[in-house]
């Protein structure tokens, strides 16, 4: 690294701890319908930098079953709000990092297992709710899900595959659906999903893997930074969704690190800490999130290994049942 | 949160934002509590709760709850309702959705209420007017991933209502990917368009000579375009699918005595090879995407094809050496290829 920048660890430790008291600003109650997920970014990003004490267990796993929506039978994204496979997730995954999924009952278990399942439709794809909106992320989020409950059956994973195997474009790539153009974030959440089931090599030929590296590693652009689309802005969330997604298929070293280093440090802020979309802007929880996790798979900074098939770490996910 | 400035505030800004915001707050918590209670607790369905969810989705169109709520309303007490004093105008909502997707064009639970509603309205002219809304939303933004989502979705809904109509909606489809590629060159999401819609054109025409003739009008279209912009990696991806399509090329090795395939590719080759040395003559450099895609046109010579050589010499190797200097971001793929 010829780059004078430093990480700014201990900021962002606070800034990320500080989350939870902005209550004073207007944003903070208007991101409520994203809350189950800023919890599992911010725990996620204290995780990699070994300091997940940082959250208090107790309060935490208490705010999680409070998101839990009786009528729907699963997790909402906050209190009174409706279940979404998006926020089953996110709850799923923070009571796995906290090693509590004891604290489900059974019928919960169960309940949960129903409101995925039951979201799925004809053609193996996922709506993310009732309502109808389909997305290959709804169809990672239901994978990741049942998966980690050790809940996977050949009558769920057989159609998701096949659907997901009709989202691959010509580029290499995966869209939302399946004919939309290829999309960064869409390559993480089909190759995780099919990572997640253990039918990646059996889905892609070796052509095929080949040209989805080709396509991931053309994302990356002179100052380093990662876009989600060609000629499209860099933006530091990918270098979590396209670096995960080289890493899950063996060319993790496809694009150049210490300019990706350097571009993830320049969009820190250096006074409250955090990470933004790119130099200069405004910071996030999500940025935070993935601009960290993106540095531990390149294994700079000291953090904990991260696994890039369910963004969390690998002292967690080892314990995983894996599906057969 | 993407694409905001950060900004520095001095301590009497943050304390003038939290004043400001403390007044918003109280507001929006209020409105917020109202319909959480008319929804959870009271079930309420009804007129007042549906004016309560576009005052908040005013406010916070990211609001999911709401949007769930609105759509419950619609279906327990509007569809329910035989007065028709209260029939519900669908329009009115169109109109609602399409006021808020205007100023928040990203937002996922927008275009997914919009797409729900036409589910039940589902005619033929309301199609037509979604094709025109989703052509201005494009002219706004010609990359918007949501509006060719919606494009493609409105399109299909029109053939599955005029089925007599699927050729000529394919027709049009592909050459509104040439007005947008023409406006922009760089617009992949229209030369992707394009890569779904050519095999299909092609399967419409009649006969071997119609068939290639587009196929030759494409070929200069994209010779034409890798001339106007050699740096840019749109066209490239899109040439890269077109001289590997399996209709393409199975139409094109039954012609010229079956060389067909191989006068095109070898066309492509010399047309590539003049824009490389018109960039080493200006630069002293290799253009990196010109030799990434001859490296894949000998691929299909060498490897795929197995020409004779005669005469031809396999530049692979010299060219993957050459991408590792020109191209240092993505070094280890070359030296991944050159195992």
């Amino acid at each position: 690294m010829t780059e004078q920048i430093k990480f700014y660890r201990d900021k962002h430790l606070s800034f990320i701890e500080s989350l939870d008291t902005k209550t004073e600003d207007y944003e903070y109650w208007l991101s409520e319908h994203l809350r189950i997920n800023g919890v599992y970014w911010g725990l996620t990003a204290l995780c990699c930098l070994k300091a997940s004490d940082k959250f208090k267990k107790k309060d935490v796993i208490e705010f999680v079953l409070s998101c839990w929506d009786k009528e729907n039978g699963s997790f909402a994204p906050f209190k009174g709000h409706d279940a979404h496979l998006l926020s089953t997730l996110s709850a799923v995954q923070i009571l796995a990092i906290y090693d509590s999924i004891s604290v489900l009952s059974p019928e919960m278990v169960d309940s949960i297992v129903k409101f995925v399942t039951s979201n799925q439709l004809e053609d193996g794809s996922f709506q993310g709710d009732e309502f109808g909106e389909v997305d290959t992320r709804f169809t990672y989020n239901a994978l990741s899900t049942l998966s980690i409950l050790g809940k996977l059956t050949p009558q769920v994973v057989d159609p998701a595959v096949s659907y997901i195997k009709n989202c691959y474009n010509f580029d290499g790539g995966f869209g939302l659906c399946p004919g939309a153009e290829s999309h960064s974030a869409q390559a993480f959440t089909c190759v995780g999903a099919l990572a997640i089931v253990g039918k990646l090599e059996e889905t892609l030929t070796k052509q095929q893997l080949d040209d989805l590296g080709w396509w991931l590693c053309e994302r990356q652009v002179d100052n380093g930074g990662l876009n989600g689309r060609p000629s499209k802005l860099p933006d530091v969330c990918y270098s979590w969704w396209v670096l995960s997604t080289l890493a899950i298929i063996g060319k993790l070293d496809w694009i150049n690190f210490p300019k990706l280093h350097s571009f993830i440090l320049k969009s820190q802020d250096p006074q409250k800490g955090g990470i933004s979309d790119r130099p200069g802007n405004e910071v996030d929880v999500y940025h935070t999130c993935f601009g960290i996790a993106g540095l531990s798979l390149m294994g700079v900074e000291d953090l904990e290994p991260i696994d890039p098939v369910y963004c969390m770490p690998f002292y967690i996910t080892k314990k995983f049942l894996k599906y057969k | 949160m993407h694409g905001i400035k950060r900004k520095n505030f001095t301590q009497e800004l943050i304390k003038q934002k939290k004043l400001k915001d403390q007044a918003k707050i109280k507001y929006y918590r209020e409105l917020n509590n109202q319909l959480l209670i008319a929804y959870k607790t009271n079930h309420k369905y009804d007129l007042e709760s549906f004016k309560l969810t576009s005052i908040i989705l005013d406010l916070n169109p990211e609001l999911n709850v709401a949007w769930n709520f609105r759509r419950k309303i619609i279906l327990n007490y509007f569809l329910q309702n035989t007065d028709s004093n209260v029939a519900f105008d669908w329009n009115q909502e169109l109109n609602f959705t399409m006021l808020q997707l205007k100023r928040y064009p990203k937002v996922y639970w927008i275009w997914n209420h919009r797409t729900w509603c036409l589910r039940y309205v589902n005619d033929i002219q309301m199609w037509q007017n979604e094709l025109h809304l989703v052509d201005k939303m494009l002219a706004v933004d010609a990359r918007n991933f949501h509006g060719w989502t919606y494009r493609r979705y409105v399109v299909s809904q029109l053939k599955k209502n005029e089925p007599s109509n699927s050729d000529l909606l394919n027709e049009t489809e592909f050459d509104y990917t040439t007005v947008k590629i023409n406006k922009d060159i760089s617009n992949f999401s229209a030369w992707h368009q394009r890569a779904s819609l050519f095999p299909g054109k092609l399967s419409q025409l009649q006969g071997y000579s119609a068939k290639l003739e587009l196929i030759k009008n494409e070929i200069s279209y994209l010779t034409n375009a890798i001339f106007t912009d050699a740096e840019d990696q749109s066209v490239w991806i899109y040439l890269k699918w077109f001289i590997t399509d399996a209709t393409i090329v199975g139409i094109l090795q039954t012609g010229e005595g079956g060389d067909g395939y191989l006068n095109v590719l070898k066309q492509f080759e010399d047309s590539i090879q003049i824009i490389n040395n018109d960039e080493i003559e200006f630069s002293g450099k290799d253009n990196n995407w010109c030799l990434k895609i001859l490296i894949v046109i000998q691929t299909i010579f060498f490897d795929k094809l197995q020409v004779e050589k005669g005469g031809r010499t396999d530049d692979r190797r010299i060219m993957l050496e050459k991408l590792v200097e020109v191209d240092p971001l993505r070094k280890n793929r070359y030296l991944y290829l050159l195992k």
